[in-house]
């Protein structure tokens, strides 16, 4: 189990690590690790390359300085005021590099005390790179698991209701903690002891096994490697929400063959875990009865998202009404990523004849965390926002075709629009062209003057989003699912 | 309060429908040099759903022929409006003196700043008013579509305005354009576009922390109902982003909002 599993490797850029010696020790430690796909390669040589750049530039540096030492002006006057230029540039620059330093990479280099945060500058490359490193290479030898270690418990017998944990990170995306919730309230329907938590709790000692949502965030962004000990590992099982591309996956990716099971809400991210040698399967997101933060009968709070919309879309409610009834022709919640702005960019003339709601988060500002006041409000004022659209639409962050369970499906499906997707792999239970639209982005236009604006478009959106709620009341009851898909973990541990 | 200066102007063109009723809107485009863009932004102004709107178009003694290419385009389109004038300053005055002249002019509740180069979809106008009316924010906001003259590929973003208002980020840039719908009386309030700015082009991102301090805020309309022209001659290219003057405006706006800029004041803000 401690072994390494083939698959994606994780380099060194994926941490957001700009700086040039931290990059290339770090090249060095992935690169003995594995690597074993063209496009890991690709990647790797870009970033040597980058790595080369920055050597360059920084030994100029270093020979112009050395050059500058030597010579009779740096022993007069010159020299002290190219002194302090150089150190307020370099501040500045590690300013920048901080800023840019992905939120979790630069977690870690706090909790190793290789930032100082009042200045917001590194203390040293050294140390961040050092900081860096052991973290990743800590977490491939259960870095994570450095909590204390469980206590005796009896061993679960037949006809026992197991209780099981949830856990999700304080500080990490609100729609994370929404997810955590949605299980508690399946486990709770459908019979099992439940408790949710998260890491400033530390684990749940009574609890028989222990859920962690999204992996990635839990054990780097906060405390959450102190949460558990090496003996909570058999009865660990991880929900990775993760796209296999990006950066926050290759991190979760160290840590799955430590843990009993590794859930994945997208059923081919469940067979890349799989592929990996570890014990996966596909948890479906499915639907719960009377699931208060998606309730349909309340008005949408008032906030920062919502204050532009007039009292009377605020009130709007009942999703029973057809589709053309409601206020919103288009809405999107998303991270406003290059490819993403360049569509809605062009689609602008279109949007503007319609009531568009676009929350594009501007790239790169990090988890939006629900914390304090924040708790729940995020996540109704999302739903509340689909209750009240026409029309979810879905574009892909990058290039890949990856099917966004929670924007089509919960965002989508659940709260009664037509989900207008960019095409996704194909999903079970959903069909294209049944229970979702699927189309490429220069199709987009046509297709929503059609489904907002023809007679016969309106009544197949009317049809195609009733069907999808059937379908996924029907097949995605997710007490039912949950009691199927933990079955076989609760009879390995009698 | 610092009453805004108001420098001298001639009337080039006027027309009112006196028997009218005020409307809520008055389009301010302050001018200078831009005779060949004036026109495109006249026409989307006059294609916006609102009904009643008054426009003003104040020339900043342009080189060019701008003012005349308004007051003709204004003697076609007088009817579409319930007051429609073009000003000319005497002498050229800057931005902030320009928008100044208009803001102080206009007799409606909602004043809109359009600079000459840029333009706003149809229905830019009555989605901002029916947004701010309803609430207590000092002014209101949409996504804004960067485009390229001639056509061609947009240097990133291609989006503006993605970031809701928030002061205490205020000091890290100035994320906001001068295209947003104001009150005509927190711009009062406010004392106006700053007319001793050490440099031009930042005089909208002097106004927002003006608003912040008087604890105004900006309400984020998410929907793009403007567009930004992207050009060589653009202030943004010749003048604000200019590196020696955003040092000096830096530095002016430290000096001038320092409880913005200093972070122990925003952590004890943050904790009261």
């Amino acid at each position: 189990m401690d072994r390494n599993p083939p698959g994606l490797p994780l380099a060194a850029g994926d941490l957001g690590c700009e700086n040039p010696p931290a990059m290339a020790q770090l090249q060095t430690l992935l690169e003995a690790a594995d690597l074993d796909s063209g496009e890991a390669w690709r990647r790797n040589e870009m970033l040597q390359f980058e790595c080369d750049e920055w050597k360059k530039r920084l030994a100029a540096e270093q020979e112009r300085r050395t050059a500058m030492e030597k010579s009779f002006s740096w022993w007069i006057t010159f020299p002290l005021r190219e002194l302090a230029r150089m150190q307020a540039r370099l501040r500045r620059s590690m300013a920048k590099r901080i800023a840019r330093l992905g939120k979790i990479a630069r977690q870690i280099a706090i909790g190793h005390r290789a930032v100082d945060q009042k200045a917001n500058v590194f203390l040293s490359e050294d140390a961040l790179a050092r900081a860096l490193s052991s973290e990743v290479e800590s977490f491939r030898t259960k870095g994570f698991l450095r909590g204390p270690d469980a206590p005796a418990k009896a061993r679960l017998r037949a006809g026992d209701v197991p209780e099981i944990a949830v856990y999700f990170s304080a500080s990490g995306n609100y729609f994370f903690q929404e997810i955590a919730l949605l299980i508690h309230a399946a486990f709770v329907e459908a019979g099992f002891r439940s408790v949710l938590r998260t890491e400033a709790y530390g684990a749940s000692a009574d609890s028989d096994f222990h859920l962690v949502v999204a992996p990635h965030e839990f054990f780097l962004l906060g405390k959450g490697s102190t949460c558990f000990g090496q003996s909570f590992a058999d009865r660990l099982v991880f929900l990775n929400t993760e796209q296999p591309q990006t950066k926050w996956f290759q991190l979760a990716k160290v840590m799955f063959p430590h843990v009993r099971h590794v859930f994945d809400m997208d059923r081919q991210t469940a067979a890349v875990i799989r592929s990996f040698g570890c014990a996966s399967s596909h948890l479906p997101l499915g639907h719960v009865e009377n699931f208060l933060p998606y309730a349909a009968d309340a008005d949408l709070i008032l906030g920062q998202e919502t204050e532009a919309l007039s009292p009377a879309i605020r009130r709007w409610r009942d999703l029973d009404r057809p589709l053309a009834d409601r206020p919103i022709d288009i809405s999107f919640v998303g991270e406003a990523t290059p490819r993403r702005s360049a569509f809605f960019a062009g689609l602008a003339p279109l949007l503007a004849n319609y009531e568009s709601h676009l929350r594009l988060m501007p790239a790169g500002s990090g988890p939006w965390p629900a914390r304090g006041p924040e708790i729940h409000r995020r996540t109704r004022t999302t739903a509340g926002l689909s209750q009240r659209s026409k029309i979810v639409i879905n574009i892909h962050r990058d290039q890949e075709h990856y099917f966004e369970w929670h924007r089509l499906v919960l965002m989508g499906i659940w709260q009664r629009a037509l989900v207008l997707t960019e095409t996704v792999t194909d999903t079970p239970p959903f069909v294209a062209g049944e229970d979702y639209i699927q189309a490429s982005l220069e199709e987009m236009p046509r297709l929503i003057d059609y489904y907002l604006r023809d007679p016969k478009g309106i009544q197949e959106a009317e049809r195609i989003r009733n069907s999808a709620f059937a379908r996924f009341k029907g097949s995605c009851h997710l007490p039912t699912l949950m009691k199927q898909l933990w079955a076989p973990i609760f009879q390995q541990a009698d | 309060m610092n009453s805004p200066a108001k420098p001298m102007t001639e009337t080039l063109f006027l027309h009112e429908d006196k028997a009218a009723v005020v409307p809520r809107v008055t389009v301010v485009i302050p001018l200078y040099n831009y005779a060949r863009f004036i026109t495109e932004a006249l026409e989307t102004v006059a294609a916006q759903t609102i009904s009643g709107l008054d426009i003003m178009v104040i020339d900043d003694c342009s080189a060019d022929d701008g003012g005349e290419l308004a007051s003709d385009w204004m003697r076609r389109h007088a009817g579409r409006f319930r007051k429609a004038t073009v000003l000319r300053h005497a002498v050229n005055g800057g931005l902030a003196a320009t928008r100044n002249t208009g803001f102080g002019r206009s007799e409606t509740e909602y004043i809109f700043p359009l600079d000459a180069d840029n333009l706003i979809y149809p229905c830019c106008l009555e989605k901002l008013v029916g947004s701010l009316a309803h609430t207590r924010a000092a002014f209101a906001y949409c996504l804004v579509r960067r485009f390229l003259t001639p056509l061609g590929p947009v240097p990133p973003p291609l989006l503006m305005h993605l970031h809701p208002w928030h002061p205490e980020t205020l000091h890290l840039g100035n994320k906001i354009d001068a295209m947003v719908l104001h009150r005509k009386f927190v711009w009062q309030a406010a004392g106006g576009y700053s007319l001793v700015m050490p440099r031009q082009g930042w005089e909208d991102y002097d106004l927002w922390f003006k608003i912040a301090r008087l604890g105004g805020y900006g309400l984020h309309v998410p929907q793009i109902l403007a567009q930004y022209r992207v050009h060589g001659e653009s202030m943004l290219h010749t003048v604000t982003n200019e590196k020696a003057a955003i040092e000096v405006l830096g530095v002016h706006l430290r000096q001038t909002y320092p409880e913005f800029f200093d972070r122990v004041e925003i952590r004890k803000s943050k904790r009261r």
